[in-house]
């Protein structure tokens, strides 16, 4: 009769993951995974420069304003939306989602908006809606008086708790 | 068993997923935005969006707009390259930090990630260097992550005493470090210290986290075990470690293998029949139900049960014809493009539910060894390779369609054509490995098949020299 066939050094290659066709032991799959790679920076590259003639194109330097916005970490506020306003009309309406919040939350930062202003006396306003532990229907605003010249403006909308009693209030500013 | 390899697809998918992806990068480093476009890609980064993450962090390196210090830049960059799945282009970045960064933190940094990437490629010395070369000098998150990594490190070199040093003084609740502990031993019962490595797998114990990953790790350590013991000649014990699988999970197979050869180390012929019969039961396509089904007459033979091994090896040989046929079924659809046609093209940008398409794929000749295809390296690196570019063609198809696209259009044309032409190579290679495998189990099964033909000429033979009818 025949022996049992399976032997137990065997099994240890299959723990390791050590089985017959690992990846490196295939040059042309090394060679296609160098191609990929390559593939995708060209396609980066591409999208770089698409992003940045669309950019330059809606708004071009001397008349771009672009606002952003940051928020400090806190943990028990939830952020709804922010909706901003140029000279009293509504230019931008953004709803976060979880996710975004946290991102926020964690540093990083939200371009609300970008466009176009011609130079002169502007007004910027800024409302967020959210959810603190006392009040579902928090909301907050703010305000900045703009005087644009003939470069591009950025203005950072922050939202933070200068008191620390989960009572969230939101700073304008124009930035370098 | 539908429910099975479900979990199965599941479970290799995940693998998958970390596989080409450099895990945990999103939490390593406690990036500060000083300028608001580096926060933007930071924006992306943090929801797992990368490719729009380089795409702000690049375009406002190029305008000259970014006014956040270079290294920082070029820091996330390299992660960003990481973590889409570029690592040579991070490698280049990386290698320039880890020289000339202007803060040995950057430094430090930089030549950890470097390290990652050169132990990923085996040069195992230079990784070794490099992370022997930082200080502490690091952010918290990644001097465990050093540690860890030069475990793996120390073992791949086989210099078992350092590794187990700082394997040591690893963390015991993250299942990372659990991997390189495991990872270990399973190295030195292999080429080093057996007893020592069978003494650190033992000491793995329970794990910190109750998940479907940490369980099959739990049982792929209990299997571990179990056949080191095997092959250390002890049975007894063997027998306790695979007895410890969960008859419900992926491994469950290869337990009751090893259980019945604990058996009949132990002479108990009876008792692995019990193991193995249960196997045999299992499906025809698993590599351990076919083994059983030699493995079961095998023992009968033996214990003088010459009517009731007869008819096993004529179920084995039917059911091995059978097998043969639909492996050669599968190797025609294959052959034919079936595999990237009618499942790896699926859902082309939206992995999600390409994962659940998987799930629940309808029987037919092309998916019917996936699960197994799925578990082989080359074949998982193939496809992650084949999916993105698959997602390649997408994008270029929509930045052609792009406003601003006209001054670009030369470019997009030569990316598109070869895109599309490593696509087309890829599900060449695709085809390739996957027939390979399916030879083999079709040569594998064609030796089970002549086992099964000449032990029942054998039987026939002695019945015949015993007088039976």
């Amino acid at each position: 009769m025949r022996p049992v066939i399976r032997t137990i050094a065997l099994f240890f290659g299959l723990l390791t993951g050590s089985t017959a066709l690992q990846a490196e032991n295939i040059p042309s799959l090394v060679d296609l995974d160098n191609q990929v790679q390559s593939l995708k920076k060209t396609v980066l590259d591409i999208n770089r420069d698409l992003l940045i003639l669309d950019e330059t194109a809606r708004s071009p330097e001397k008349n771009r304003v672009v606002v952003f916005l940051g928020m400090d970490r806190m943990p028990r506020f939830d952020l709804a939306s922010v909706e901003l306003k140029l000279d009293g009309k509504i230019v931008s309406t953004r709803a976060y989602t979880a996710e975004e919040t946290a991102a926020l939350q964690r540093g990083a930062i939200h371009r609300l908006h970008l466009g176009v202003l011609g130079p002169g006396e502007h007004r910027l306003e800024a409302v967020f809606a959210g959810t603190t532990p006392g009040d579902d229907q928090y909301h907050r605003k703010a305000s900045l008086a703009l005087k644009k010249e003939t470069r591009a403006m950025r203005v950072m909308l922050n939202i933070f708790d200068p008191l620390q009693n989960e009572s969230p209030e939101m700073t304008a500013k124009e930035i370098p | 068993m539908a429910n099975a390899f479900s979990k199965w697809i599941t479970s290799t998918l995940l693998l998958m997923a970390t596989s080409h992806a450099f895990g945990g990068l999103r939490d390593d480093i406690p990036w500060k935005a000083t300028d608001p476009l580096f926060g933007e890609a930071l924006f992306e980064f943090y929801q797992g969006a990368d490719f729009s993450a380089i795409t702000r962090l690049t375009a406002a390196q190029k305008t000259g707009a970014l006014s956040q210090p270079k290294d920082e830049s070029d820091l996330l960059l390299g992660v960003l390259y990481l973590s889409y799945g570029m690592p040579n282009s991070a490698q280049e970045i990386f290698s320039r930090l880890a020289d000339k960064a202007s803060s040995r933190r950057t430094q430090n940094t930089a030549a950890f990630y470097l390290a990652r990437i050169l132990y990923r490629q085996g040069q195992i010395l230079k990784a070794e260097k490099l992370l022997s070369a930082t200080d502490g000098d690091l952010p918290d998150a990644l001097v465990k992550e050093r540690d860890r990594l030069l475990v793996d490190v120390l073992a791949t070199m086989k210099r078992f005493q350092d590794a187990d040093k700082l394997a040591a003084q690893l963390d015991g609740n993250s299942v990372a470090s659990y991997y390189s502990r495991h990872n270990l031993a399973v190295a030195e019962i292999k080429y080093g210290d057996k007893e020592h490595g069978m003494v650190l797998l033992g000491k793995l114990g329970a794990l910190p986290f109750n998940t479907a990953e940490a369980r099959t790790l739990e049982d792929k350590t209990s299997l571990a075990l179990g056949y080191a013991h095997l092959q250390a000649r002890d049975a007894e014990e063997a027998k306790a470690h695979f007895n410890k699988v969960r008859l419900d999970g992926l491994l469950s197979s290869k337990a009751l293998l090893g259980t019945g050869f604990a058996e009949i180390a132990l002479g108990q012929r009876q008792r692995a029949l019990v193991p193995w019969m249960e196997l045999q039961k299992r499906d025809i396509r698993i590599p351990e139900t076919q083994e059983a089904m030699l493995a079961v007459p095998d023992t009968l033979f033996k214990l003088e049960s010459y009517k009731e091994a007869l008819a096993h090896y004529q179920r084995a040989v039917s059911a091995y014809i059978d097998e043969k046929t639909q492996i050669a079924n599968a190797i025609a659809a294959i052959r034919a493009g079936k595999l990237h046609k009618n499942i790896l093209h699926q859902h082309a940008i939206d992995e999600g539910r390409w994962r659940t398409t998987l799930q629940k794929l309808p029987p037919s000749p092309e998916t019917r060894y996936l699960p197994w295809l799925l578990e082989i390296p080359a074949f998982q690196q193939a496809v992650t390779l084949y999916r993105d570019t698959l997602t390649l063609l997408i994008t270029l198809q929509a930045q052609r369609t792009h406003p601003a696209a006209q001054s670009l259009s030369g470019r997009i044309e030569t990316a598109l054509a070869e895109t599309q032409t490593t696509a087309q190579k890829l599900e060449s290679q695709l085809q390739q490995i996957a027939i390979a495998e399916l030879e083999r189990r079709m040569q594998r099964l064609e030796s089970y098949l002549v086992q099964a033909n000449l032990a029942v000429a054998e039987l026939y033979n002695h019945a015949a020299a015993r007088g039976d009818e």
